[in-house]
């Protein structure tokens, strides 16, 4: 009796033991502007969690950022990636109701994007709903089992998405054919979507390898943020993911190195001569976060970007002359335009290839000014909850940590952030970098 | 055209959006006054954006312009925008952009809206250049070329979008000559056919001092920005406001064709995907009881993932990548769309009808009335989390002639459909012919099978992009 008092003295000692071990803290607690609180945490499992407390958010937003996007693919089963931002919404088993039969009922907003280096999952929920949507949530992330018929289904819904995006929107065309040209014979060219002929390729076994592989909590950012309290969101996320399991250790290809002008033509003919233009820089993880997001919105997104000013205000060359996709492409600083009819490609290459050289010219004064415009976009951006949960999903996700969300909402510039922006534009924004794609039969 | 913030931006697309999808509105506390030339002035407190809107109404529009002056719209928005005479264009936009500031502009049917945009620090002198683009646009010959190039370029763009383009043809092929459905997108042959003599006459009847509506939303206590707006837009005309004339209501031209249902076919020559929307008329007022059955009606028919449409013809039957249903109030009507490429849009012109029937024609279940209501409910809760939302809406409401608050019901009005309220107007007022059929596709292909699924070949009006 008495050995067996000890044993169980022993074993509740050692629970306790383990369990103190085992209680998670915060990795960091950032305090932002307008009484937000953020904090990170870090699961046994290594599962990244994320919380935004935001009192007077109307609605809790989840976010899953998985580290698998075109670049874990492998060649001959490019797009797969893809797939499963159609798959994860399906019934893990044949007589199981889909996720979205499980939260919709709830008013769940759902959606997800694939991207170079992840696939991002968001749910957008009334936050009375949490514990019951992280139990699907869970489930799916655990427990996805692809079959042929799952995966027949979504293969119709990505070769209808093609119809309705790349064969019908030069935009898209030029987009898919920039990475293609631009990026021979690394990942990034094959897309995000992967290569057509690739599609048909693709086994259910095929799926079931990537998932296991790369659909681990090791691999993934839990982002939450509403109205919640940071404690209880943790210990909701232990109990739903606690026992997630551990994956191998992954690393995503090495940067594209190569350089040569790229001119190319569409699959698409552009009845507005529409342009999609850009610099290859390496992954941006690769790059110091804030430099390469300046060099970009000076270049091309700011209202008054280098881009524009030269192509649409200082010459009457282009209208439309925007960033193209920076949120969601990597590893290029990339624009948009429509030509006007008399001017020609040559014309417009040699204009952007000025675009080094503007930069260098600018005045501290212009200098200031872009930085502080993009410091205000970058807070309108983060005013609504769910877009704050996804200026730290990007954060931590593309830009490897927090601290970039936090310097930017905060107006903060980074060390020497003008010297580091001019070196990636002295480094990349060379007239031999330039890819740039054009319509079909335009001159 | 007004990148620069979120907010504007979405003001200008949500003002000028010919049909407006309804939408509901917030509870943050929009103030209405007047200013002291009696205009009326829509104000809201959002302390959370770095930057104040000022937003000026011009309640006139192309319903104020000959009809064959349409073009003006789109020439006008750029040639106002290229900065006031005196200053070149890289000046004024050095200036703005040194202010921190931006100054868009749009002109729709029924209005001209100018959204300015800057830090509390500035906005005083982003008011003043913005005036002076109002009182002394650059309305000069070498200028006028270019802005026709422009808005020529522009044109292209938007056709090489082919949503846009059943859009734009439904609205101005089912409510011709409504202001509403004539917004700055002309055809390339109006845009070519203006004069400056025309421009001219035509900015001054689209820039009456008299018309003139105000609002500002941001970060500035309001009496601090209704100083601003007297000292500054208001310096030089204090004339009277005087109350626009409300435009009549659309009216949805009837079918002709024999069966019941007309057809344009956009020809889209050897395009891969197609188009097909189902539109249906209907004469229901938005924020009332009526209204919101029908948002849920068509919430449930296609409303996201778990819509009717997308259920039935994604999911089921693997025929699109997408389907949808919505409700559009300003031109009203109903519509349905989907979109199917290669052999699979036969199948899909044969299943739809059957698609909707089947619809029509079941009991709709609790659980599936209750999903459609927080699916709105969510909606309206994310699309109304800031001050700046419900400053929107009202300005909005006003613009299209509405009470500026009759939103604060939406959620008790969702609430208080029923399940048989809800049944007999699906049964009554939804169908599965529609009175207008709207399909954009290479027409080699999509003819013949118009003419399988039973449509007969003189209720096809087949047009091309430009002729829109």
């Amino acid at each position: 009796m008495l050995r067996f008092l000890l044993k169980a003295l022993l074993v509740a000692l050692l629970a306790m033991c383990a369990s103190a071990h085992a209680a998670v803290t915060a990795k960091q607690k950032i305090e932002l502007r307008g009484g937000a609180k953020v904090y990170e945490y870090v699961l046994p499992n290594q599962l990244t969690l994320i919380v935004i407390e935001k009192p007077d958010a109307p609605l809790t937003s989840i976010y899953h950022w998985v580290k698998a996007g075109s670049l874990s693919e492998t060649p001959g089963i490019t797009g797969i990636a893809h797939l499963f931002e159609h798959m994860m919404f399906r019934p893990l088993a044949p007589e199981e109701p889909s996720f979205d039969d499980k939260v919709s009922k709830f008013g769940a907003n759902i959606n997800a994007n694939t991207r170079f280096e992840s696939t991002v999952y968001t749910t957008t929920i009334p936050t009375r709903h949490l514990a019951t949507v992280l139990q699907a949530e869970a489930a799916r992330f655990k427990g996805l089992k692809v079959t042929d018929e799952l995966l027949n289904i979504e293969r119709e819904a990505v070769r209808s998405e093609y119809q309705t995006g790349l064969d019908s929107n030069p935009i898209l065309d030029f987009w898919y054919s920039t990475y293609i040209k631009g990026f021979p014979g690394h990942p990034l060219g094959w897309q995000i979507v992967g290569l057509r002929e690739d599609l048909d390729k693709i086994k259910a076994a095929d799926c079931n390898v990537f998932f296991t592989k790369h659909y681990r909590p090791n691999n993934t950012g839990l982002i939450i943020g509403g109205a919640v309290s940071a404690p209880e969101v943790l210990r909701l996320v232990e109990a739903n993911y606690g026992n997630w399991e551990l994956g191998p250790k992954l690393a995503i290809p090495s940067s594209f190195i190569g350089k040569g002008a790229v001119l190319a033509e569409g699959k698409l003919a552009s009845p507005a001569r529409s342009t999609i233009f850009g610099f290859r820089v390496p992954l941006y993880s690769e790059l110091d976060p804030q430099a390469v997001q300046l060099a970009n919105w000076i270049l091309f997104q700011s209202s008054y970007s280098l881009a524009r000013r030269r192509l649409s205000i200082d010459q009457t060359l282009a209208v439309g002359v925007n960033d193209f996709n920076f949120d969601y492409d990597n590893a290029m600083l990339k624009g948009t335009a429509n030509l006007l009819p008399n001017v020609t490609l040559p014309k417009l290459q040699m204009e952007l290839a000025q675009l080094g050289s503007d930069f260098a010219r600018l005045s501290n004064e212009e200098y200031d000014a872009y930085l502080k415009q993009l410091f205000i976009s970058a807070q309108d951006d983060g005013l609504r909850n769910e877009g704050l949960v996804a200026f730290a999903a990007q954060s931590w996700g593309k830009f490897g940590g927090l601290q970039y969300m936090q310097n930017m909402l905060a107006g903060k510039a980074a060390a020497n952030l003008r010297s580091r922006t001019k070196a990636i534009v002295d480094q990349y924004i060379q007239a031999d970098n330039l890819v740039l794609v054009h319509g079909k039969g335009d001159k | 055209m007004c990148s620069s913030i979120r907010g504007a931006a979405a003001a200008v697309a949500f003002l000028m959006a010919s049909a407006v999808s309804s939408a509901a509105v917030g509870a943050a506390s929009v103030q209405q006054s007047k200013l002291s030339n009696d205009s009326p002035f829509l104000a809201a407190v959002d302390t959370g954006p770095p930057r104040q809107i000022v937003t000026v109404v011009y309640e006139t529009g192309c319903k104020v312009l000959p009809k064959e002056h349409v073009a003006a719209a789109s020439l006008l928005e750029y040639l106002v925008l290229e900065g006031p005479l005196g200053k070149t264009n890289a000046e004024y936009r050095r200036e703005l952009f040194l202010l921190n500031a931006s100054i868009s502009m749009s002109v729709a049917g029924r209005g001209v809206l100018l959204v300015v945009t800057a830090p509390p620090s500035t906005l005083k002198a982003a008011l003043q250049i913005s005036s002076e683009l109002v009182q002394k646009p650059k309305l000069v010959e070498d200028q006028l070329k270019v802005a026709q190039q422009r808005s020529i370029s522009r044109r292209r763009a938007q056709q090489q979008d082919m949503r846009f383009l059943t859009d734009l043809a439904a609205q101005r092929h089912l409510y011709p000559g409504h202001p509403d459905a004539y917004s700055c997108i002309s055809k390339v042959s109006d845009i070519q056919g203006l004069g400056l003599d025309a421009l001219k006459s035509d900015w001054a009847a689209l820039t009456q001092p008299s018309r003139r509506a105000f609002g500002t939303v941001g970060p500035m206590p309001i009496a601090a920005v209704r100083t601003l707006i007297e000292s500054t837009l208001l310096k030089d005309s204090k004339v009277r406001y005087e109350a626009s004339v409300a435009v009549a209501p659309a009216t949805f031209r009837k079918p002709t064709s024999p069966g019941g249902t007309d057809v344009v076919l956009l020809e889209q020559p050897d395009a891969q995907d197609n188009q097909v929307v189902y539109i249906w008329p209907h004469t229901l007022q938005p924020d009332t009881a009526d209204y919101a059955t029908a948002e849920i009606a068509f919430t449930l028919l296609g409303g996201g993932f778990s819509g009717r449409l997308q259920q039935e013809l994604r999911e089921k039957r693997g025929l699109t990548y997408g389907a949808f249903a919505d409700i559009y109030d300003t031109l009203p009507q109903y519509i349905g769309a989907s979109f199917a490429g290669g052999e699979k849009v036969a199948r899909l012109m044969q299943e739809l009808p059957q698609v909707y029937a089947d619809f029509v024609a079941e009991q709709q279940t609790d659980e599936r009335i209750g999903i459609a209501k927080e699916a709105l409910v969510t909606g309206f809760r994310e699309s109304t989390e800031l001050p700046l939302d419900s400053f929107l809406l009202a300005l909005n409401a006003r613009f299209f002639g509405r009470d500026p608050n009759a939103w604060r019901g939406q959620v008790e009005r969702w609430t208080a459909v029923t399940k048989s309220g809800l049944e007999q107007f699906i049964k009554a007022r939804m169908n599965s012919k529609p009175s207008y059929l709207v399909v954009a596709g290479d027409s080699k292909v999509l003819l013949p099978l118009l003419e399988q699924a039973g449509y007969a070949k003189e209720s096809i009006k087949t047009l091309a992009a430009d002729e829109l």
